[in-house]
């Protein structure tokens, strides 16, 4: 295995929950790119598909100080000890060399959901039944991503096979594959323009200068994941809310 | 040497000796493996070119520009928000993401035209030659005066085609269900004495006051005020644009405006005229207004609701109702608007009125962050005289034996979910003979139709969005085919066209395509009006600004038009108006329907960002994120202060009874507090008793639960407030 | 002295059935056991490579082309988005443009007849889960064609479409020796030779790079 260097591309995405209002567009163009299936009763949320899962948080405050807010939780692409990574026995999900995003290879999964477990934002998902298309829905599915079979682990993958596909326009009208940049369906779609998404390691980039907001943070950032998806709050209780009122420093990424 | 059991055993342990040196067991092994990786069952997507088409959603009036990824001309595969399009610029809501489910769920179509016999109740497939000719003879036998026809296309070309069908067929009954546009209309004719639509510059407003509108969660324009917002929310905490929602409880709206003003449900009115006092005492009323004929009228009645006054009775603190007109009227920019959930449905006329005329005192009038006062687009003036009726009073007076109808028919309106009183629809469609639908899908009223003549979804036909409500520039929205229409359905336009021949008459225009091409012509005759394209990137900045540039020709415009999927027109002036006072309404607070002694609880009925309320049903895609404290399995929940529940002996989760005059079913209950005390909140948009199993008999349908309170001012049935109580079965 | 003699005997007609089992299962494995596990098949059109280039001087990429997205098209067909379609020439079925009997036939069959598509036979065919961008080794890269395919251009007769009856791919993935062992980078197209020459050039080795 080639060593990981991630010092010129780091996929990561800045969600601005000032400006998310939970509208959804973001998780429905999600399951519409990447094929996720439906079933009739989706209200058991712990066997719902939904790679990008909108959390409502709110204040704690009575009426009428009361107010909620919404958090739209992707993978968050833990860029340190991954920890699905780090227990995969099939090496079915790996951080990738070149970019950092956390893969899901569905084809090598085993089905031990030991990933489901590991992952301490529960953004994996385990198709426990075959996944069901109502008669004229198959029509719709996207050629760019596979539909999962029985038995495997799915979540999100930053739209890695748009990325692939800009490589491949590049390629093709010869310019430099290295610097495509791309945009994931749930970015593309989000109507208050509250997802950013690029490389953190590009100084001029929205999320490079985002990510150093005095708003930004991450979920659960003591556990040292370095997650590469951050959050920009200016209310406080929101940030309390999403730091699951972990108030300690953040470990400096040990293990 | 004879075979013996020793010797078969050598034998074979030779054998499986050998076995480890050929390639079975590894090449198998392998063959195994990609064997369980591609599974028969395992769908497989075809691939091939991939191609965008340009077209705009057409799930609401919105208008939002909307490009379709297709795979090799024939499959569509993605809906994605046309950058584009000024509207939306690129961003979509869930229902649009989702518009491909309402093309290729199979079960929610109707696959071809068909009749149906209402005793037995058995549907018959029909030709469409079959069935336009037994449409007419129907249609003729059935005479004019006993016809009644329900157009729920009203912001489209078709709006016009229609009301030119019901002229022809001198169709006694026409209606078009009453919307936010509607009461827009009827505020500016009472205000401004010119009956005509307006909208917002929400985009360089500086302070925005939003009374009952559900901004952030589907109103009007849902792209295009959601991204309004995000561009408040852009920049510092200090340079941000101000939102204040008066809302009945802490909806998604409430809780991301910078002041929540918890207005109790039908005294919102109250609030803009205690802000009106405000302004009016601190002198911060515009010259134009202060010299307006009538102002002392408007004076003495505002005068009537100091904020002090105004918060015993709205329950809003007296200091808010200050900060909030206080912000309005010193702000440069500002704008106030008013609405009712989606706009699907009316607010209340004093309360739009009232709105209206804080903006008066504003004087934002056709001014920058303001209230643009916008002329529809030309269209093409058909139908002229057919006169627009009630549903409700022809439903009551069908019951009553005063009216009688011999036929019915449904233009996408599907009265028997969304009422006026569903009950009452109930009865109407039971007493009509012959009840048409042209719907594509399969929602309540067209399961009961008798003849169904089925229209193509939006991605499959020809349409087009009049200037969506709030906005303040002229814009048609161009929708065509994507590709050649998955089922026997055919558009209503050209079937309208075939209909009308069959009577006798003579269509204005052969097929609907043509309809559209003449209503573009119009726009091109204006010389005004641009394309969708990616300049001007805020065309709000050209508002009012003088002429647009033009067309060569018709032909150029229209495929200019089509390519883009828009015609709009930031440059054209607005109405220039005279306010005036004189006609002042009386204002009180709206009282539900019902018995206060049994049926205790004012019952709020509101939309949400993730159920579709309107005509299209919401798509398995939205209903899937739909929260567990929200529906759960088929529950719909209320939403009640944990004080209330308390009163009830209820805690979170419980089942209860929910029981009103028209209706009642079972619920969940889900305690908050931003919930007001007292009051019972309840989701629209669910409830559904057809369409396939991701939303068949999930929940209660608001509408059923309320019994309309006709607007006092212009006897609109207002159906987001009724009476209910709780009961534990 | 009997008892011994009739052990030994026992052994050495143990060693030989044990040999002969050995013999025969190991006949089994390289030989039956391949061509029971593939099953045959000839190309519908016996397309001469050859011909069309040599012949009638076209050149590759008519028939195998790339959309402006950078998506690679496949194979040519009878009609569709390609220079080299086969009706683009083969329009009059009363015309013939060589003198191969092979070109009476599809004539015959598939022009006069009027049938809108060959249904090719692709070897190098991948599972779904496989993502196999065409222009980033051809036009980035600069592998030459033949690299994975071998020299198609010299090819008279189509080979022998041998499919896999258990996994359903044909025969060239894994290679035409059922060893798996092979001489030329073209003669299998398995992940590991996707592998190994990924690591070799020291690009992207990922898991998604290409796999979706």
């Amino acid at each position: 295995m080639k060593q990981v260097d991630n010092s010129k591309l780091l996929w990561g995405m800045v969600i601005d929950l000032d400006k998310c209002i939970g509208c959804g567009a973001c998780s429905v163009s999600c399951q519409a790119e990447n094929n996720s299936p439906f079933k009739d009763d989706e209200s058991d949320k712990l066997r719902s598909m939904t790679w990008l899962k909108i959390y409502r948080l709110h204040n704690h405050k009575e009426f009428p100080e009361y107010r909620e807010a919404y958090l739209p939780r992707p993978c968050m692409h833990c860029d340190h000890h991954t920890p699905c990574v780090s227990v995969c026995p099939a090496t079915a999900t790996t951080k990738d060399e070149e970019g950092g995003i956390v893969s899901q290879i569905y084809t090598r999964c085993i089905g031990c959901r030991y990933c489901v477990a590991a992952c301490p934002y529960h953004a994996r998902y385990f198709n426990w039944f075959d996944q069901h298309f109502p008669a004229g829905t198959e029509e719709y599915l996207n050629p760019d991503v596979s539909v999962r079979m029985r038995g495997v682990v799915e979540k999100c993958h930053f739209c890695h096979h748009r990325w692939m596909l800009a490589k491949q326009e590049a390629a093709y009208k010869g310019e430099d594959t290295s610097k495509v940049t791309y945009t994931p369906a749930c970015a593309e779609a989000c109507p208050t323009g509250a997802i950013y998404f690029g490389n953190l390691k590009d100084p001029e980039s929205d999320v490079a200068k985002l990510s150093k907001d005095p708003r930004a943070f991450r979920l659960l950032e003591k556990l040292g994941t370095q997650p590469k998806v951050y959050y920009l709050t200016s209310r406080d209780w929101v940030k309390e809310w999403s730091d699951n009122n972990m108030t300690d420093a953040p470990a400096a990424g040990g293990h | 040497m004879k075979p013996s059991r020793r010797r078969f055993l050598q034998f074979s342990m030779g054998a499986a000796g050998a076995f480890l040196f050929t390639p079975i067991n590894w090449k198998l092994m392998d063959d195994v493996a990609i064997w369980t990786q591609n599974w028969s069952w395992v769908p497989v997507p075809e691939d091939g070119a991939r191609a965008y088409t340009t077209t705009t959603c057409r799930i609401c009036n919105g208008g939002c520009g909307i490009k379709v990824r297709l795979i090799d001309g024939k499959r569509a595969v993605k809906i994605e928000g046309n950058p584009e399009s000024p509207i939306n610029r690129g961003g979509l809501c869930a229902w649009g993401a989702a518009g491909l489910q309402y093309l290729y769920m199979d079960e929610n179509r109707v696959p071809g035209p068909m009749k149906r016999d209402r005793v037995t109740g058995v549907r018959t497939r029909l030709t469409w030659e079959a069935a336009l000719e037994l449409a007419a003879a129907e249609l003729k036998k059935a005479g004019g005066e006993g016809t009644a026809i329900v157009n729920g296309r009203k912001r489209s070309t078709m709006n016009g085609l229609i009301r030119q069908f019901a002229a022809d067929l001198g169709a006694a009954h026409y209606c078009e269900p009453c919307d936010g546009g509607d009461v827009q209309k009827a505020a500016s004719e009472l205000l401004l004495g010119r009956p005509g639509r307006y909208g917002f510059d929400l985009e360089r407003a500086q302070v925005i006051l939003s009374f009952n509108a559900a901004l952030l969660e589907g109103w009007a324009s849902p792209v295009r005020m959601m991204r309004a917002f995000g561009t408040w929310m852009s920049g510092t905490e200090e340079s941000r644009a101000r939102l204040f929602q008066v809302d009945p409880r802490a909806s998604l709206t409430a809780s991301k405006a910078d002041t929540w003003l918890p207005a109790k449900p039908g005294t919102e009115t109250i609030v803009a005229l205690a802000m009106a006092n405000v302004m009016i005492a601190g002198n911060m009323v515009a010259p134009e207004a202060a010299g307006a004929p009538g102002f002392d009228q408007f004076k003495s009645l505002a005068e009537a609701y100091s904020p002090s006054k105004a918060a015993e009775l709205t329950g809003v603190e007296a200091d808010q109702i200050r900060e909030a007109a206080e912000a309005f009227a010193k702000a440069e920019r500002a704008v106030a608007l008013s609405g009712q959930g989606h706009g699907n449905t009316p607010e209340p006329l004093s309360l739009a009125w009232a709105v209206l005329a804080l903006n008066g005192l504003k004087g934002n009038f056709n001014k920058e962050g303001g209230v643009y006062l916008t002329p529809e687009p030309p269209g093409l003036d058909l139908g002229a005289g057919v006169e627009n009726g009630s549903l409700l009073e022809l439903a009551k007076g069908v019951a009553q034996g005063k009216e009688k109808l011999s036929a019915l028919l449904l233009f996408e309106s599907n009265p028997l979910f969304n009422g006026p009183d569903p009950a009452a629809m109930a009865e109407l469609m039971d007493k009509t003979p012959l009840v048409i639908s042209f719907s594509p899908f399969w929602d309540e009223s067209t399961k009961k139709a008798d003849l169904i003549l089925p229209d193509l979804t939006y991605l499959e036909r020809w349409d087009d969005v009049d200037t969506p409500l709030g906005m303040p520039y002229q814009a048609v929205s161009v929708t065509k085919p994507i590709f050649a229409p998955r089922h026997k359905g055919a558009p209503t336009g050209d079937v309208l066209a075939k209909l009308t021949k069959a009577l006798g008459k003579t269509p204005p225009f052969a097929k609907y395509e043509d309809a559209l091409k003449a209503r573009v012509a119009k726009l091109q005759a204006t010389g005004h009006g641009l394309a969708a394209s990616e300049e001007p990137a805020a065309p709000m900045d050209l508002l009012g600004s003088g002429p647009g540039k033009g067309w060569g020709s018709a032909e150029e415009a229209f495929e200019e038009v089509a390519a883009t999927g828009l015609w709009y027109n930031p440059s054209g002036q607005g109405d220039q108006v005279t306010l005036s006072f004189e006609k002042t309404l009386e204002v009180k607070p709206l009282e539900p329907k019902g018995d206060a002694q049994h049926y205790p609880y004012p019952l709020v009925v509101f939309d949400t960002a993730r159920v579709a309320s309107g005509f299209y049903a919401n798509p398995p895609f939205v209903t899937k994120i739909i929260e567990d404290d929200f529906l759960l399995k088929k529950d719909i929940f209320i939403n009640i202060h944990p004080e209330t529940a308390h009163a009830l002996h209820l805690k979170e989760g419980s089942k209860v009874v929910l029981e009103s005059e028209t209706g009642q079913g079972w619920v969940g209950v889900h305690l908050t507090q931003g919930a007001r005390p007292g009051v019972i909140y309840l989701p629209a948009g669910l409830g559904h008793t057809t369409f396939d199993p991701t939303l068949k008999d999930k929940g209660l349908s608001g509408a059923a639960m309320v019994e309309a309170v006709e607007d006092p001012h212009n006897g609109q049935p207002l159906t987001f407030l009724g009476r209910a109580k709780l009961r534990k079965a | 002295m009997t008892d011994d003699r009739n052990a030994k005997q026992k052994s050495k007609g143990g060693i030989l059935f044990f040999l002969a089992g050995f013999v025969v299962m190991l006949i089994f494995g390289w030989a039956v056991f391949p061509a029971l596990l593939y099953s045959t098949a000839q190309q519908p059109v016996s397309f001469s490579h050859k011909k069309h280039l040599e012949g009638a001087g076209m050149e590759c990429e008519q028939c195998h082309s790339f959309r402006e997205d950078g998506t690679f098209m496949g194979t040519a067909n009878m009609t569709g988005n390609f220079d080299g379609a086969c009706l683009n020439c083969h329009d009059d079925p009363e015309t013939m443009q060589g003198a191969d009997p092979r070109e009476t036939y599809f004539l015959k069959e598939y022009v006069v007849k009027g049938v809108k598509r060959i249904e090719w036979k692709v070897y190098s065919k991948q599972p779904p889960c496989v993502f196999f961008p065409h222009a980033v080794h051809t036009v980035k890269a600069e592998l030459e064609c033949a690299t994975c395919h071998g020299d198609m251009a010299q090819q008279d007769q189509p080979p022998v479409y041998k499919e896999n009856r258990l996994s359903g791919y044909s025969i060239d993935i894994w290679g035409r020796n059922i060893s798996g062992l092979t001489s030329n980078s073209w003669e299998s197209m398995k992940m590991s030779d996707c592998g190994a020459c990924h690591e070799e050039r020291g690009t992207a080795n990922g898991c998604q790079v290409c796999h979706k």
